[in-house]
């Protein structure tokens, strides 16, 4: 990677680590990512942090952060130029407001059934982070290569 | 190619088995954390790979074959030690020059710059340069050898948590910049998941876990459940923390196990220092991993 | 699991002597300057006292008539102010010892005592060729130096040897000159570099290496060195100064005689004096009226035979001791190379 390091070529976001979060760092980098392009930091053709700078910056493996990169790749967000970088190529599709109110509709009968069948909220929290958790996990190790959709929204259920 | 291999390889001193049948494969392009214990085995097995030691039995070999402590592997293999033993009437100038002089291959010109980097004092005695500035020098001349493995035994044991930062920053950046695999030992857990991605546990002076961190955290399992519940078959329990009512388990699922999680178990990954702390917990004999007897 | 792979592995060429040097040059000034530094105070020490028993003994020698009673005087004065070597006999013996033991030892003791050969032997070079070029230096300025000293040394004494007050046999002089003094220089080196291996620590390393080398150095200077080639013997009372007399007993008709019973002889005679180890003790000077035990023996038909080392073997006996001591050394560094190579981190 020869591209000099001015300021024309440096990337609008930069990483940070949270090491006692429990979450694992390559997904920690993957959500800045998709954090930033949901808040408009990052946008179509930006380019993504090089390998070395996280590297340098944060001391954590390279093959994590190639990894974190992998698999934004299979997700569409981003693709990888050769000799370049790895730029922003796909982007997630804001939730719309009338799926939003879907989504609290069918939550709020969920809850419903969860405390009818003698969940308190704690309980509440616990079933929902663990199913997320598997749901998360199944989810990155399933997909293996691939371009896959965008989250959408209504998707989940 | 595997930047380090060993077969049965056993190292004894006087009676005492410092390593024993050790049975490695590892390739290249990963940092591997080295974990055990104080007295594991772990100075060992990285003093036999580095050409310090010789085997009692078994072999090593380094490099896609090539025998440890030959011309080719000490050309390519680089080490700091532990404590980074220096020439403490030496200045960093002076251990360049020197580090030049006993190689064929070193980039003065990086390891000036380095030092420049650093702000570590040029012609200052190595023994009156603090920990920290000791440990990346030592560095810094392993690095400017451009190796194609870099030996590491318990390199930041007395560093400050900056210190510690700093020195594994640089060393993640070689390997990003060189491509270079990494071997280094620590009996510290808790940074291991940022910067290994192969894990060799030792314990006793056998080694108990190996593979790639993925891999491993992928065919391990954190359970909780009703004490009575039943256990599925296909679980290696590695650790059972079980009261009358409710049981922790951290299991190995076989391979060919394809169903989900057992009905009435909550399961969730586990993190690479809970594995590694169950892993080192388990004190009856040695049991190969479930993927090691396919091996 | 089948066997390693293994490839014939790429062939790298090793790191050349010249860079080798500098590495060895670097570790070693501080104890090479040492060295130079006390060798050359002893050396200027020999040249002025050497200096000053030159002219003494040229003056002497100019002096005519050569038995007036004015030479006489000279020559006794000469003889009682240069006649015995004491205590810088005792330190031009040792010097060879301490010099190699103090350039020798620390070469491997000091890193394995620092833990710096977890450096260096890791490095491309390999610890063989580091271990060979290290010694280079401390043998190469030891051996120059004590040659150095030795030259002096026998400069210093030639006038004492002409006057037949020193034997160039003599004990405190011998391995003091060269080529010997070079042999004791690198038994005690090589001593040294094996002692650093064995002991890993340099005080201890130092400490067996001289014990060793001044054990040996005695040995040598009271029984070895006398039995290089087979003594001669002579009956003849006077042996000449110029030889070492290795040493005496007596005989009567053909069998030997104990001191004891010559004792016996002399007491019962009323004989003043004693013989122990074939010799008597405070002669009587000549002319004096108590009479010598050892002419009172030889008139009553004991025969005193001397074994002794003649003058004219000197060159012979400065190879061999050279020759043997070099062996040695070089058995000793040959040996430590070996260890080098074996020797666990």
């Amino acid at each position: 990677m020869g591209i000099d390091k001015q300021g024309i070529d440096r990337s609008p976001i930069v990483f940070t680590l949270d090491p006692a979060s429990g979450v694992p760092t390559y997904l920690q980098l993957v959500h800045q990512v998709e954090h930033a392009l949901r808040l408009g930091y990052l946008k179509q053709g930006d380019q993504l942090p090089k390998v070395r700078e996280v590297v340098a910056d944060l001391a954590i493996n390279p093959n994590t952060v190639l990894k974190a990169y992998r698999d934004l790749e299979s997700k569409g967000l981003t693709a990888g130029r050769p000799g370049q970088g790895t730029f922003i190529e796909g982007a997630l599709d804001q939730i719309d407001l009338a799926g939003v109110a879907g989504l609290r509709k069918s939550l709020l009968g969920w809850l419903t059934q969860a405390e009818d069948s003698g969940l308190d909220s704690d309980g509440i929290v616990a079933l929902f982070s663990s199913t997320l958790r598997d749901f998360t996990e199944r989810r990155t190790t399933g997909d293996a290569g691939g371009k896959a959709r965008a989250r959408r929204a209504g998707g989940a259920a | 190619m595997n930047v380090v291999e060993t077969r049965d390889l056993t190292k004894r001193y006087g009676k005492v088995a410092a390593l024993q049948d050790c049975s490695l494969a590892i390739p290249e392009g990963h940092l591997v954390a080295v974990v055990g214990p104080n007295g594991a085995g772990k100075s060992t097995l990285l003093n036999l790979v580095v050409g310090l030691a010789a085997p009692t039995a078994g072999e090593v070999s380094v490099l896609g074959g090539v025998p440890a402590g030959s011309a080719a592997a000490l050309d390519a293999i680089a080490f700091v030690a532990q404590d980074m033993p220096l020439y403490r009437s030496l200045s960093a100038v002076d251990m360049i020059h020197l580090t030049r002089n006993l190689n064929r291959h070193f980039d003065t010109e990086y390891a000036r710059r380095r030092i420049d980097d650093l702000g570590i004092a040029p012609k200052r005695r190595a023994g009156k340069l603090s920990g920290g500035q000791r440990a990346q020098l030592a560095l810094t001349l392993a690095l400017a050898r451009h190796p194609r493995l870099l030996v590491l035994d318990e390199p930041t044991a007395a560093l400050d948590p900056l210190a510690r930062h700093d020195f594994m920053a640089a060393v993640m950046t070689a390997m990003a910049e060189d491509g270079i695999s990494v071997l280094l030992s620590s009996h510290v857990l808790a940074e291991l998941e940022r910067v290994a991605d192969y894990l060799v546990l030792i314990s006793h002076g056998q080694v108990r876990l190996d593979g790639v961190v993925e891999d491993l955290i992928g065919r391990h399992l954190l359970l909780t459940g009703p004490s009575l519940q039943a256990r599925d078959p296909d679980w290696r329990i590695i650790q059972d923390i079980s009261t009358s009512a409710q049981s922790h388990l951290l299991v190995e699922i076989a391979e060919s196990s394809t169903h989900g999680v057992a009905p009435g178990w909550e399961g969730r990954p586990v993190s690479l220092e809970q594995l590694a702390m169950a892993y080192l917990r388990e004190t009856t004999s040695p049991q190969t991993s479930l993927a090691g007897v396919a091996r | 699991m089948t066997t390693l792979t293994t490839v014939p592995p790429p062939v790298v060429r090793p790191v050349p002597w010249h860079r080798l040097a500098w590495v060895a040059w670097r570790q070693s000034r501080t104890t090479l300057a040492a060295i130079l530094g006390v060798v050359a105070l002893v050396v200027v020490y020999f040249a002025i006292n050497g200096h000053t028993i030159h002219s003494a003994y040229a003056d002497w020698q100019a002096c005519t008539p050569r038995r007036s009673s004015a030479c006489e005087f000279m020559s006794t004065n000469f003889h009682n102010e240069y006649g015995s070597t004491g205590l810088i006999g005792f330190v031009q013996v040792l010097l060879p010892g301490i010099v190699g033991a103090f350039a020798g030892a620390p070469i491997l003791a000091r890193e394995l005592e620092t833990g710096t050969f977890r450096y260096a032997w890791t490095q491309g070079v390999g610890r063989v060729r580091w271990a060979i070029a290290l010694m280079v230096p401390g043998l190469v300025v030891s051996v120059a130096a004590l040659a150095a000293l030795g030259a002096v040394i026998s400069w210093r004494y030639r006038p004492l040897a002409a006057a037949g007050i020193t034997s160039r046999l003599d004990p405190s002089l011998f391995p003091s000159s060269n080529p010997a003094v070079i042999g004791w220089t690198l038994a005690a080196f090589a001593l040294g570099v094996l002692a650093g291996l064995v002991w890993r620590r340099v005080l201890p390393a130092v400490a067996t290496t001289i014990a060793l080398w001044f054990g040996l150095a005695v040995l040598v200077s009271l029984t070895l060195r006398w039995h290089y080639v087979a003594p001669l013997t002579t009956t003849k009372l006077e042996v000449p100064s110029t030889g070492m007399q290795v040493s005496q007993w007596w005989t009567r008709g053909g069998t030997h005689v104990s001191d004891s019973q010559l004792n016996q002889v002399l007491q019962d005679a009323g004989v003043h004096g004693t013989i122990s180890s074939g010799n008597a003790h405070a002669q009587p000077a000549p002319g004096s009226k108590v009479a010598d035990p050892i002419q009172y023996l030889v008139h009553h038909g004991y025969t005193q035979w001397t074994s002794y080392q003649p003058n004219g073997r000197y060159w012979t006996f400065q190879w061999i001791e050279f020759g043997w001591l070099t062996a040695f050394a070089l058995l000793a560094l040959g040996l430590s190379i070996l260890l080098v190579r074996r020797r666990d981190g």
